[in-house]
């Protein structure tokens, strides 16, 4: 068979081709095994500090519930039971238990229970009235300290100068430890506490809270206002240099970096409308700019996508412009605009330089009621607890990591699932 | 001239400028009440453009300019104090592309009336719906899935849903612009064989790039050529004997 002189050339040529094409694949798939291989790193390190971060030691008690001495006034009210004897109650049943009689050891028995066992007693009372005045085993979080021994971070080896527990101490958690009463669970501070400088109690829910009514100000402006935008600049607004000037700002807006809207807000929100500081209405705010850009590229992208020929029909049976946008081109392009909502709404989500600078990095014990409480958010709890030097911050700063990560996926997930119910063939 | 017909649509020296550049040079053209007019020509002669200053649709168009009247029965519908709606109201318009809403069948046609206000309660609201898809000749095909979506029938039965849609508003004349050149030939019969039906109760314009559909279904015929209006008359006397050099050029298939 002869070959003719193309066929020739061709296949000469094909050698060369073909490694071409090899060695691009080769690359591609070495990149994205590069970055699952990363991820994998990721997702082990922040799992393996973060799960124990879920639980901790507690150590059950038996205490007395006398009313007298818990409930002085004898009205239940906060106010009495603040007044009562409850941590006086709580030590006695340790000092019970390990025997302790003189000064130090005394001491060192009072140090192991968390400095927050006197409000879980009272909590206590508060849930159960009808248990007052009996014998009731309570279980109580361990100091972090002691925490950090039963996980093996103190040893029993090291110098006794070297470590933040001394013999006494020691003996007595191990003593504990032989009756059977400290116990490894489910953190509840993680959950259903909030901020605080003891490890053992700090938890999110302030945190969560706070970012919850953050993200639900920045939805409640951020998605009317974007995608108002969107519609009026895409349908409606004339083309001529100043809607051009204005399109080329709202892209360059997404570029910039957050910290500056940040300022922005403390500028504005702050300093001229004299706003209180660390209020999760302007996190809100700020976050809602910094949304902005991306809600309005995304809303602009979805409306172009619905085809003209649907808005041509429309307006040929009458419908006015307004009616041909409202009734057909917006339900169309609106699983599209969720979609970069929910982007928008994860990014401000994981947000913190914008929100220090307004002050939400602020120690705040209490749980925000309302958006003018002030508050907190997950990202900003995790760069405050990452700063705290306790063992045990270490594992509650990645637990908090995954509920975050949780939560994104959530937002995420969910921008999925709309986006498959909402969409429409045409 | 062989018959008189009374007038619907009246242009006078229409010229259409898309920017800089000058789609349609002076056109003037009577069209006739309760007929079919099919404009032909080749691809990029105007005749689209031309049909849709009919019903403004080139407002869409940010570049676009028009100079000249149209009058469409009896008012200047380019005139500064006309609203488009009750104009599109009444000349509605069937695409090229089969392009129903992505909604039910009986919304798709619903939705004229709705917006018109057509319909005092449900029931009417279902006698127009069913009225305009008999109109259609679709309501043997549709009237038990009105409420499958509209995307889901066949090509040829899209579009006769966009006929529907635009006869659910009783419009005075209907423009088309080249409905079936998406549809297979049978397809392509029964639109024409309902072009014929409707032509009793509507004026019909249809923009055709077949002769021969030219031929079949319109009673006068309009051939542009490079935006110009070059001869309109009878289509038997276009046809048959044309008396422009270049529609005959055109019709016999020396050019196009």
């Amino acid at each position: 068979m002869a070959q003719t002189r193309t066929e020739k050339i061709v296949i000469d040529g094909l050698k060369a081709r073909q490694t071409k094409e090899r060695n691009f694949k080769f690359f591609g798939i070495f990149a994205v095994a590069l970055a699952i291989a990363f991820l994998a790193i990721l997702l082990i390190s922040i799992c393996s500090k973060g799960l124990p971060g879920f639980f901790q030691y507690y150590a059950t008690f038996e205490v007395e519930l006398t009313r007298e001495r818990i409930d002085p006034r004898g009205d239940m009210s906060d106010q009495s039971l603040f007044e009562g004897e409850a941590k006086k109650i709580i030590n006695e049943a340790v000092l019970e238990f390990t025997g302790a009689k003189k000064r130090n050891e005394k001491k060192a028995a009072r140090s192991l229970l968390s400095n927050g066992s006197d409000l879980r007693l009272v909590n206590f009372v508060q849930k159960n009235t009808d248990k007052v005045n009996s014998r009731q085993k309570i279980k109580f979080a361990l100091d972090d300290d002691a925490d950090s021994f039963f996980r093996g971070y103190i040893k029993k080896q090291t110098p006794e100068k070297q470590r933040r527990l001394n013999d006494i101490e020691i003996n007595y958690l191990e003593k504990m430890n032989e009756a059977g009463i400290i116990t490894y669970e489910i953190s509840d501070y993680l959950f259903f506490g909030s901020a605080s400088r003891n490890a053992e109690m700090a938890g999110i829910k302030g945190a969560f809270i706070g970012s919850m009514l953050t993200l639900a100000v920045c939805f409640l402006i951020a998605f009317p206002l974007g995608v108002a935008t969107a519609v009026y600049l895409e349908e409606f607004a004339p083309k001529n240099k100043f809607t051009e000037l204005i399109e080329i700002n709202i892209n360059n807006l997404a570029a910039v970096p957050s910290v500056v809207f940040g300022i922005l807000g403390l500028a504005i929100f702050i300093n001229l409308f004299g706003m209180p500081r660390s209020i999760p209405l302007i996190g809100g705010l700020v976050l809602a700019l910094m949304t902005l850009p991306t809600i309005i590229i995304s809303s602009r992208a979805a409306i172009k996508a619905v085809p003209p020929s649907i808005r041509d029909g429309a307006l040929a049976i009458g419908a006015s412009k307004m009616q041909a946008t409202m009734h057909h081109v917006v339900p169309l392009a609106i699983p599209g605009m969720l979609t970069g909502t929910i982007i928008g709404m994860a990014q401000a989500l994981g947000e913190t330089a914008p929100l220090l600078m307004i002050g939400m990095v602020a120690f705040i014990v209490d749980i925000p009621g309302s958006i003018t409480d002030p508050g907190t958010v997950l990202p900003v709890q995790i760069f405050m607890w990452a700063d705290f030097a306790e063992r045990m911050f270490v594992h509650k700063t990645s637990a908090a990591i995954i509920i975050l990560l949780l939560f994104l996926m959530i937002m995420n997930g969910g921008a999925v699932w709309l986006r498959r119910k909402l969409e429409r063939r045409w | 001239m062989t018959e008189t017909v009374e007038s619907i649509v009246n242009c006078k020296n229409v010229s259409v400028y898309y920017g800089q550049k000058k789609a349609i040079n002076n056109i003037s053209i009577d069209i006739g009440r309760r007929s079919i007019t099919a404009f032909i020509g080749p691809s990029g002669c105007g005749k689209s453009t031309f049909l849709r200053t009919i019903n403004r649709m080139n407002d869409t168009i940010d570049s676009c300019r028009i100079e000249g009247t149209v009058i469409v029965d009896g008012k200047d519908i380019y005139d500064p104090s006309i609203d488009v709606v009750p104009l599109r109201a009444k000349v509605g318009m069937v695409f090229q592309k089969p392009n129903p809403f992505p909604k039910s069948i009986y919304e798709n046609v619903a939705y004229g009336p709705r917006i018109h206000g057509l319909a005092s309660n449900k029931s009417e609201l279902d006698d127009i719906v069913e009225k305009a898809l008999k109109g259609a000749g679709l309501w043997n095909e549709a009237r038990d899935r009105l409420d499958e979506s509209g995307t889901s029938l066949s090509g040829g039965q899209q579009q006769r849903l966009c006929i529907a849609r635009t006869i659910a508003v009783e419009p005075q004349i209907i423009l088309m612009d080249e409905p079936c050149s998406a549809l297979d030939p049978i397809a392509t019969s029964n639109i024409e064989d309902l072009m014929s039906d409707l032509a009793k109760e509507y004026t019909i314009i249809i923009v055709t790039h077949s002769m021969q559909q030219a031929a079949r279904v319109s009673q006068k015929t309009a051939y542009f050529h490079l935006g110009n209006l070059i001869e309109y008359g009878d289509t038997k006397e276009i046809f048959v004997r044309p008396k422009d050099s270049q529609t005959e050029a055109y019709i016999s298939g020396k050019i196009g």
